[in-house]
This record gives structure tokens, sequence and C-alpha cells, in this order.
């Protein structure tokens, strides 16, 4: 197959006809199913702008068009390609053929006028170094045009974690689950591709299950999954702990991959007997290689996503194993905010704050990067920066950025995450690091000790040593003992000193400038302390260095304490799946954390795996720890899985509901404090905290909130599109009641299909037979769309409701 | 009067220990009647928390205006120091030998002090015992938890017992009592939250009621019982009995169903009581902090109406972590801060119940007195003593009680840095207005465990 410069392509040499006439005799060509599409980027752009479909079964012979105009498509393997376009084409889905079938893009593409402000140059790969290796070891790529890039792939494995060495050199780590292929470096509006392939070597894939005991799931990124799921159940947690020692442990666990479906399955088969926990027993009784089943694919995709979606429940639901949607998620391109503020910017918005939440409310509902998305919300209320603060009151693309810092770094690793985080301008005048300088003891001033103590007790390790599974040491005395004290805080205060406006004026003191807020911030060495410093755990920082190196030094000190492990994953449990996870659980993800399986500490997407295909996350704790097991729905997520339920839009693709605070407490970045919305350990007075547990949702769950919630719903459900009235007032989000109308004729199939979407498949049956004799008392004469908007309102203002298990 | 009586102490002394998982709702049972047959509303009082949150600069809200104590302070605070002559003097009934003044922005507070209706409570702050600055720098006696930990040092001033378990709050625990005593009210609780969550107000068993600043809003079925014939409501209602009657243990479920039903039990009869109240002309501030006293007064205005003759109040006002641009935005909040207190006293005067209501400030700690930096980043870091305000017609006021710390850094009152060192508990401060509030002296010790450790029981301040 000939190779495809995309510079080429860019100079528009290489029509669709020539390109067909010679690949056409190729063998992809050939043996294909029907195309899926699965993402595009960038999502905009002018003509000229080459965009990167990924998807399945693309083949050589395949042909794409924007909206009903023919655009050129470049093969580069059967799940990803590329589609250019000329003068001429307007905005709309894109499509691509086979010989089999056609697929459309859940999305537009959207043709702009120019690229202007978002201007990114072409990326362009002139080599690569070595041009072989294993998974884990580190290629040089060299080339132009850099600066901007966003990613770094491996045929089509996403590397985490790439850096920008500068404009001519990227240096990457090969993915663990990556195969010899071409390397593209992709900017937010244009990618490269490299002629030469990268030959992946073996050596990489074998190490992955070192914790599994086993060596199963090598190549399909199995070996981390492996690793903890695997471990936990078929090796020597799972075997023993959960009783599961017959199926869970010996014959299931190791052997086919991953154990993901095993470890949830196993239990719910033998515990329960599928009396309550209904979906998980359709695997039980397989023994774990039978299909996820719809309720457990929903009870899956509430923990990972905004909001299941019927089409998402019912592919999830007859595949054995989470691991190829788990790897799809890792793979889709992320939906980023500040290019589409900026294209917002261009065509002439104002750029106030509901911009941004439009753009979060965008790609919450309707990106595919859901679990990325989720990820990203869920450290977005640990590394809290909020727009409820005077200095970023009007910082829109600032905040926008910093929220990218998340979803950017959301499967990379927490090293990185974190120094984007501590070098954001946006965190910098926040927690007043920026322009934080060397003691003044002439002046009587001190350095700023805010981010000092912040970053330590909320960003990375709490403020008493761990175990392992997240419960407190105690010392003799049986006391708590704190990871640091004053003079340690003291110490880390000076290492913060000397950070500045990232370059827009050059100086220090000066106003931080628009420019300013959209880089990190840049150091400014005179007003750095260099004096010795001692910091967490006694560590010495030496006297006489630079600022940059020497504050990366103390972020690789708390990265490596060993309380963030079990720091970070408890929180990240408790955001997706559970408040009050068994110490099992958090020690299986906290080892993780720790070691992915590759060696490597911090790798996100390996820790998401580990909480969401763990045992206890998968049917374990709902079986054996029905009292505790679960968590109150964050408010915010009641809505986004609302209106994803019922594919809500607004025209334009636009979101316009500017305050989700308002009524649901919650929006992005814009929490009251640096403790956000509500504390992780938060237990409201009773029975909770009488039984030493927590519930932090509760923390902002009263009864003025609780009514104003509901009395919201109650309006937000009269707002949709039915056959009747198809286009309602377009300013609104609108729910689409029309693909429910045969359903509405049906109240038990309703329910049962609310049931599925909104709890899961966990509607006690009392409730179920109420919502029924409730939406036959709504006659049909009054449209089907009303039977179903009445019934959505009592379902979602329903105790039964609330709880996510 | 004494509500602890010797029949409470039981539950008294389950305080700060953990108990075997209760739901039972203590708050509503056996006393229901005698609450509801003669509620005691000439024997009425309120006690109002103010939480400053994120820890206020009280050494910028009281500080010495006479020389050399001025000087010291200016020193000490460099570019934090507030101007001299921009100090609004006070003439405190006490003497240390200097004069003092309040923020330029607190007029409102200033007239207050001054005709007796405030008392400045100098430097108090979270302690286990009496402790020096060389104690606390060889830790050579037991000291708070976390010192200068926001979370930390906010829980342990609303609970007072800095090694609790459950933060128990003790304006809950003083709810717990008198809800044992027959001061409850089934249909709303003793305790109401203006801001939110907090956890002075939560006890053993006492749960808060928490309104909007705008009052309690009513649920949409609640409010339009005809909609749909009324077939809705009947369905929501038999939906929320399911929950109540349901087997299902889950105790984020439970929790949740007990709060929907407290929701639904409270807002009419709020409403209607606050519909039924007398209105105040009182004028408020049109700020949050203004916004919820105002509601917090209109409730003592509808005491009678809501049958309560006990009532603790929590407001709040955030942002005081002033870490940056320390003067400009302290400045801001204070201007925020002092009218509002002043309207709220000024309505409780219109009531003629001036006499009956104390509200007092409370915060995580106070802040250091040296700076953390130049121009507009020059802000303060986390503290520990700290001044506090207490204001009502029951306060002993235009008085400074306790000793004004010395200012100077590496002084006789520095931890280090600034932070200074507490001369006061918030024990002392905290059973000084449980004890106006009706709590018996032998009580106090089981409502404040280290309370024994101060010799000073009360600080006589109300």
């Amino acid at each position: 197959m000939p190779r495809v410069s995309l510079r080429l392509l860019m100079l528009q040499i290489g029509s669709v006809v020539l390109l067909l006439s010679t690949l056409l005799l190729s063998p992809q060509a050939l043996a294909a199913g029907a195309p899926t599409i699965t993402s595009f980027t960038p999502a905009w752009g002018p003509s000229g702008t080459v965009i990167l479909v990924t998807g399945t079964n693309f083949t050589s012979s395949s042909v794409a068009q924007i909206g009903s105009a023919n655009v050129q498509f470049t093969y580069v393997d059967p799940t990803q390609a590329y589609v250019s376009f000329g003068a001429g084409v307007s905005s709309g889905a894109i499509r691509i053929a086979n010989a089999v079938a056609a697929a459309r893009s859940e999305r537009n593409f959207v043709v702009t006028p120019t690229s202007a402000p978002g201007t990114f140059a072409q990326p362009v790969i002139t080599g690569l170094s070595p041009n072989s290796g294993a998974a884990g070891s580190v290629v040089t790529v060299t080339g132009t045009g850099f600066n901007d890039a966003t990613q770094v792939w491996l045929g089509s494995s996403l590397s985490v974690a790439p850096t920008i060495v500068s404009s001519t050199r990227i240096d990457f780590t090969v993915p663990p689950d990556a195969s010899t292929g071409r390397v593209i470096v992709v900017n937010l509006q244009r990618a490269a591709l490299s002629t030469a392939s990268f030959t992946v070597t073996a050596g990489g894939g074998t190490t992955g299950s070192t914790t599994g005991g086993t060596t199963t799931g090598t190549t399909t990124g199995g070996s981390t999954t492996g690793g903890s799921t695997g471990g936990s159940t078929g090796g020597t947690t799972g075997g023993t702990t959960t009783g599961g020692s017959t199926t869970g442990g010996s014959t299931t666990g190791g052997s086919t991959t991953g154990g993901t479906t095993t470890g949830g399955t196993t239990t719910g088969g033998t515990t329960t007997g599928g009396t309550t926990t209904g979906g998980s027993t359709t695997g039980g009784t397989t023994g774990g290689s039978g299909p996820i089943g719809a309720t457990e694919a929903a009870r899956f995709l509430t923990q990972a996503t905004f909001g299941p979606k019927l089409s998402e429940i019912n592919s999830l639901a007859t595949a054995t194993s989470f691991d190829p949607w788990l790897t799809q998620q890792r793979n889709v391109t992320p939906t980023l905010q500040l290019p589409y503020l900026q294209q917002r910017e261009a065509s002439g918005a104002q750029m106030v704050q509901a911009e941004r939440i439009n753009a979060w409310l965008q790609a919450t509902i309707t990106g595919p990067d859901q679990l990325r998305q989720r990820v990203a919300f869920a450290l977005s209320e640990m590394l809290v920066v909020s727009e409820n603060f005077g200095a970023l009151n009007f910082d829109v693309k600032g905040l926008a950025n910093y929220y990218d810092i998340l979803i950017r770094n959301a499967f990379g690793n927490y090293r990185t995450l974190l120094e984007e985080v501590t070098l954001s301008p946006q965190m910098g005048l926040y927690l007043s690091m920026i322009r934080n300088q060397k003691p003044d003891p002439a002046n009587g001033i001190r350095s700023d000790e805010n981010y000092a103590r912040e970053i330590m007790q909320l960003f990375t390790v709490g403020l008493n040593r761990l175990n392992l599974d997240g419960t407190p040491q105690r010392d003799a005395n049986g006391k708590a003992i704190p990871t640091y004290n004053q003079a340690e805080v003291e110490g880390l205060a000076r290492v913060f000193t000397g950070f500045g406006p990232g370059g827009g004026s050059g100086s220090f003191a000066f106003t931080v400038l628009d420019a300013d807020r959209l880089r990190p911030m840049s150091a400014y060495q005179e007003f750095h302390d260099t004096n010795a410093k001692t910091i967490i755990g006694n560590t010495t920082i030496a006297a006489g260095q630079q600022a940059l190196p020497e504050l990366r030094q103390a972020l690789d000190v708390l990265f490596n304490h060993p309380n963030v492990g079990p720091f970070v994953s408890q929180q990240l449990i408790r955001k997706l799946v559970t408040a009050n996870p068994s110490p099992a659980y958090v020690q299986r993800v906290a080892t993780v954390f720790n070691n992915n399986g590759s060696g490597v500490r911090g790798d996100l997407f390996a820790v998401t795996r580990a909480i969401l295909t763990d045992i206890e996350a998968r049917g374990g704790g709902l079986a054996s720890n029905p009292s505790t097991f679960g968590k109150l729905r964050e408010p915010v997520l009641r809505l986004t899985q609302m209106w994803r339920a019922f594919d809500a839009s607004g025209a334009g693709g636009r979101f316009n509901y500017d305050n989700p605070q308002g009524a649901f407490i919650q929006a992005p970045l814009r929490a009251p404090s640096v403790f956000n919305f509500f504390r992780p350990d938060f237990a409201p007075t009773g029975a909770i905290a009488n039984a030493g547990l927590v519930s932090p949702e509760f923390q902002v769950t009263d009864e003025a909130s609780i009514s104003t919630m509901i009395n919201e719903l109650n309006y937000l459900v009269g707002r949709y599109r039915s056959t009747a009235n198809p286009q309602p007032n377009p300013s609104n989000v609108v729910f689409d009641f029309r693909s429910w109308e045969t359903l509405a004729q049906n109240p038990p199939a309703m329910v049962d299909q609310l049931n599925l979407l909104l709890m899961s498949g966990q509607m006690p049956s009392a409730m179920r037979t109420e919502l029924i004799n409730y939406a036959n008392q709504i006659p049909l004469s009054e449209g089907a769309a009303v039977r179903v908007s009445e019934v959505l309102y009592l379902l979602m203002t329903s105790p039964q409701y609330a709880v996510q298990r | 009067m004494n509500i602890l009586k010797k029949a409470t102490r039981r539950d008294v002394l389950r305080l700060g220990v953990q108990t075997a998982a209760s739901s039972s709702m203590l708050a509503t049972l056996g006393t229901y009647q005698r609450a509801m047959a003669a509620v005691d509303t000439r024997g009425y009082k309120a006690l109002v928390c103010v939480f400053l949150y994120g820890g206020n600069d009280g050494f910028n809200l009281v500080v010495p205006r006479s020389s050399p104590a001025y000087n010291t302070y200016a020193a000490s605070r460099r570019n934090l120091a507030l101007a001299q002559n921009s100090l609004l003097a006070i003439n405190p009934l006490t003497s240390d030998g200097n004069q003092y003044g309040l923020h330029p922005n607190c007029a409102g507070l200033q007239n207050l002090f001054e005709s007796s209706r405030m008392a400045i409570v100098a430097n108090t702050g979270t302690l286990i015992q009496p402790t020096t600055p060389a104690q606390f720098r060889a830790a050579n006696v037991p000291l708070p938890p976390n010192l200068f930990s926001h979370a930390d040092q906010s829980q342990q001033w609303q609970t007072s017992i800095p090694n609790s378990i459950q933060p128990q709050g003790w304006g809950g625990r003083i709810a717990d009592l008198l809800n044992a005593q027959g001061y409850g009210n089934p249909n709303l609780a003793t305790n109401i939250s203006l801001n939110g969550s907090n956890i002075w107000q939560g006890g053993n068993n006492t749960i808060f009621y928490t309104l909007g600043e705008n009052g309690a809003p009513v649920l949409y079925d609640y409010q339009y019982p005809g909609y749909r014939s009324g077939t809705r409501r009947a369905s929501f209602d038999r939906l929320l009995q399911q929950a109540t009657a349901s087997t299902d243990g889950n105790l984020h479920f439970r929790e949740y169903t007990r709060s929907v039903n407290r929701t639904i039990a409270s807002s009419q009869y709020v409403n209607n009581a606050l519909n039924a109240a007398p209105a105040l002309t009182t004028v408020f501030p049109s700020s949050g902090i203004g916004n919820q006293l105002r509601l917090a007064a209109r409730m003592i205005s509808a005491r009678s109406q809501l049958g309560l003759s006990r009532q603790l109040f929590f407001v709040g006002l955030n942002g005081f972590d002033q870490h940056d641009n320390h003067l400009s935005a302290h400045g801001g909040l204070l201007s925020q801060l002092s009218p509002a207190l002043k309207a709220f006293y000024d309505a409780t005067v219109e009531m003629g119940i001036q006499n009956s209501v104390t509200a007092f400030t409370a915060s995580d700690f106070g802040r250091t007195l040296s700076s953390n930096g130049t121009g507009s980043v020059a802000g303060s870091d986390h503290g520990w003593g700290n001044h506090h305000l207490v204001i009502g017609g029951a306060v002993q006021g235009r008085r400074i009680y306790g000793s004004m710390p010395d200012l100077s850094l590496n002084g006789p009152n520095d931890a280090g840095s600034g932070r200074i060192v507490p001369t006061i508990s918030t024990d002392q401060y905290s059973a000084t207005l449980a004890r106006w509030f009706g709590a018996d002296d032998s009580d106090l010790d089981l409502l404040f465990p280290n309370l024994r450790n101060f010799s000073t029981r009360n600080l006589s301040f109300v």
C-alpha cells in the first residue's frame, strides 16, 4: 500500500480517483464489514483541514462525503483514515462508505471560513528514533510544527502524556497495547503521519500482569486489566475474599481475559443467585464468558459515563468483556473546550462563562469521549479551581484551558497532570502561587503557604499517613500520624517561589495579561528562593537550584509519597462507584496506581480501568454490602443522565442552560471553595455518621436544594420535541421523545425502558406498578410525549432513583 | 433554665462516643405532645452563629490605634497594616492601657460596640489546654490536631471536640437536649441553617433544617395540588411512602428518603408561619449575608407561629482566606458583614426581643500577622488565635474580654511568623454562650469536654 504523506495531502496532490485506482488492488479493499465512525478530529476547520477519522472497517476503497459533497479520503488502516476537503464544502456529517455499507458520524463537522484565531501549525514528521522498540520504551519524533501538538498515536494506540520537547521534537512512550504502525502527531486542527512505520518488538506486552499472577491479556491492553481484575479475581484476593473460590478463582479469573466480567458476575451468580441484581446473573451462570447483559451494561455505563444511552447499553450488553469499550474510550479523540470557545469567539460570540458551561454540556451530553469526560469531571472536583473567585470571574478561556488540562490528562499520568495543574495560571491565581516570591526579611515578607499546603492536603497526600488500603496509620497510642508539619509547609512554600505570568509581559510583577492566561506560568529566577529547603518526609531540597527543576523535584517527592496511590484512588472510587469502598478495593486500585503492571506509577487510565472492572464495582459490593454500597447521585449527573437518555439537544448543537448549579448545585469549575461542592469525607448527621461512613453528596443535599431540584425537574420535563411539536423553542434544551411514541402506548414496556436507562433495572416492583398506573391515567389523546414526561418526572424525583448502586 | 436535666445526662455521656448505628428519631419521640401543648415563648432565646469561612483576619478587625501598640502592629503587618488614622475609634470600658479601633468599613459594628450591644472576645482559638508558644514549639502539651488546616479547624470550632469520631456540633448537641426536654417541634427542627450544610448544628439525633435565602421553596405538586386533578401528587406521595416503608436498608437511600420527607413536612409549615408573622420594617443590606440574617430575623418574628421557644441559627460568609489581595478583599467582606449585623440587631429591637437574641462570630482561625507578598499579591496565611464578636441586648458590651496579644513577631504570643497562640479557648467562648442559652455549669463539661482544663469557665460577656 502506498504511503501517503499528509503534507502532500495538504497540497492537494493525490486525488481520490488516483488513490482509488492504486488502492483498489490492495487486499484491504476486499473483505470488510459495515463501517462505523467513532470519532473525528478536529471538530471544525476551514477548507484545507485534514480530518482524522477513527472507526472500524475502513478499506482502501472507501469513499467519503461531508454533508452531500464528495471529499478526499485517505486510507490509513481499518480503523483510521483521513478526510480532507477543498472550497465549496459546507458543514455536515462525515460519511464513509465501503463496498458493504455506509457510516455516518454522530456529529457534524463544522466548516469555518478561516482558521483564525485558533490557527495551528501543520505538523510534519521527518524522523523517528529509534524506529523499533518494546512497549514502554521512549521514542523521539523529529519534525516541525510540534508546538501545539496534543496527541501522539502509534497506529491506533494513543500514547499517554507525550513530551513536547520543542517545536521540532516530541518524545513519546510506546503504549502497552501498541502494535507496529505509523506514528501520528495531532494538534487541535491538523495531523502528521510518519512515512516510516515504527516496529513494536516483543517484550512490552509480556510484562503485563505481574500482579495478576497470570500472564493473560498481553496484547489488547489486557495487561493492566489482567493485573487489577485478574489479580483480584483469579489471583489471591478474589479467590479468598469473595468466596468465589470455585468459579471466580480458578476457572475463569485467570484464564479468559482480564476477568472483568468474571469478577462481577461470579459474585452475582453465586451469592445473590440473581434475585436482585438481575443483569449480573446472566454472566454468572455462564461463568463469566457470557454476555454482560443489559442491566449490568447500564449499571457500568452509569458509573463510567454521564449516563447511558440505549444504543450504548445494547452494544455493551452483548459484549463479553468491558475491555473493548474501555480501549475504545481511551482512544477516542478528546473533546476539548478551548478550541470550541475560540471558534465561537471568532464567530463573534462574547466570551462569557456561559459559553464554557455550554461547551461542557455539549461534551458531556453528546461527546463520544464519555469516560474521559467523566474522569475529567471527577478530577475537576479534586484539583479545584473556581470561577467564583475575583481573578477568575471573567477568565472564560483560561478556565476552559484548565479544564482541558484535566481532559487531556484524564488517561495520562498523575505526575504530568500535577505539573500542568501546578503551573496553570488559573491554579496560580486561585491558590496564590503566581508571583509568590522568596522571603524578603527586610520587608517582613514570607513566602505564601497557600499552594504548598493545599497541594499536599488536597491534591496528593492528605493530612495523615495512610496504609495502601486507604485506612489511616496509627502510632503506638492509636493516634493518626500527620504526613507533614508546619515547617515542611514553609519549606515547600519557598519551593513554589518565582513563578509569574507566562511571558506576555515578561514581567514577574505585571498584571496577568489575557495571553498569559493560556500559557503555563514562567519561572523568574530572581524571585525564586535558592536556599535549601526541607519538605515533606524531612526531604532536603538542595540550595542553589533553578526554579523549574526544583519545582519538578518537589513534585516528584510528593508524587512518590506512598499516600498518593490510596489517597487519589479512594477519591476517584467515591466519584465513580461507591462512597464507602472496602479497604481491599482501595488497595487493589492503589496497587495499580503504584504500578500499572508495566512499572509505571500514576497511570490514570489503568487506575480508571481498575476502579470500573474491580469485583466490588461489578456486583461484588452490591451483593455483599447492600446497605452501604453505592452513592447518592451527584446532582448535576442527574441532569446529564436524563438529557443523554432522551437525546436532548438545542438548536445548533448548543446547550443553553447557563446555570446548572442553580437547581443541580454543581457546574464545572464553579465550586464555592477549593474544598469543592462537597468534601469527600462528609457524613450527614444520623445513621451514616453513626456508622462511621461517609456520603459526600449529602453536604449539598438539604431541604432547600431538594425542593429546588424537584421543581426544576418539573419544569424541564415539559420541554421536549414530539411528533406533534418537532421544533419547540430553539433556544431551549429539549428532550427528544419522538422515538418513545410507540413505547408510550405500552406503559409496562415504557416503564421498563425508563428503568433500564435511568435505574439500571433496579426499580422496585411496587414503584414499577405505581408508574404504570400513573401512565395509564394520562390519556394518549394528550400526546404520547406527555405521558413519557409525566412518568419521567415521578421517576427522577423519587428517592428510589436517588442512589447509584 | 437548666436545659440539661438529670434524665438526659445519659444521652449527653454518649457525646463523642461512637454509638451503635441507630436511625431512631429521638428528636421526635415522646415529646411532641408536651411541645405542642405549651410552648413557652416568653422564655424565648435564640443563638445565631455567624461563621466567617476561610479564617477572618481579626487582627485587622480590632486594631490598636494608640502608639506604641500601633507601631508594633504596623511593624509586624507591614504591607497588611491599616492606616492608623483610618481606624474607627472605640472606647471600651475595659482598659489595658492601649486604645483600640475597628476596621474602617465597620461603622455599624462601631455603633453596636459603643452603645454596649457588642463585646470583643480577644485572641480566641482552638486549644486542648492552656498553651504557651514555648510549649507549642516543644510540642510537650496536647495540641488540637491539624492546626492551620481549614477543614479541621473549622470543624473543631463547631464541635469543641477536637478528636471526635463523629462531627457533632455543639449547637446540635444542645438541640438534642432541648428536644429531649420538650422544646422540640415535630414540624420543624430547633436548628435552622440559612447557609446550607454546617457542622455546628448537627447533633447526635438532631437534624437541622435548611432554608434558602428566600425561604422554604414548596414542591410544585404541593403548591398546585390540583395539577392533573391531584393524580400526580398522589403518585408522588405513594412513591415516597413506598420508599419510607421499604425494607431496603441502603443507608444512602434511607437518608435521602428522610430528607425528602423532612422537606415536605417543613416547607409549607415554615411558609405559612412566615406569611402569618408580623412584617419587619428594618432594612437589610442586599447581600448574601444580609439576606441570610434577614430571613433569620423573619424566623424569629414567626416564633409563635412556628411554635418554637428556642432557636439556633447558622449563617455564613465565604471568602476570608485571603492569601492574596488581602487588604482590599478583607475590606470588601467587612463592608458586607458590618451593616448586616447592625441591621440584624436593629430588627431584634424592632421586635422587642433584642435581649433574647445573641449573635456571635466563629471562623476557621486567625491569620498570620506577617505578610506573604508584595503589591496585589500581599496576603496572609493560616494562623490560630483570633478576635471574635458577640452581639445582642444581653451582651455585657463595650468591653474587650481576655488579653489583647502582643503583636510583635517572635514576641511572647507568637508561635512563629505571627501565628498568635490563643489565650482563650473556643470551649470557654462557646460554653459562655451555651450557659446564657440555658446550660447548667455542671453540664458544660459534658458539652465541652476540654473545658475542665481551663480555670475560667465563664467569660461573662453575656
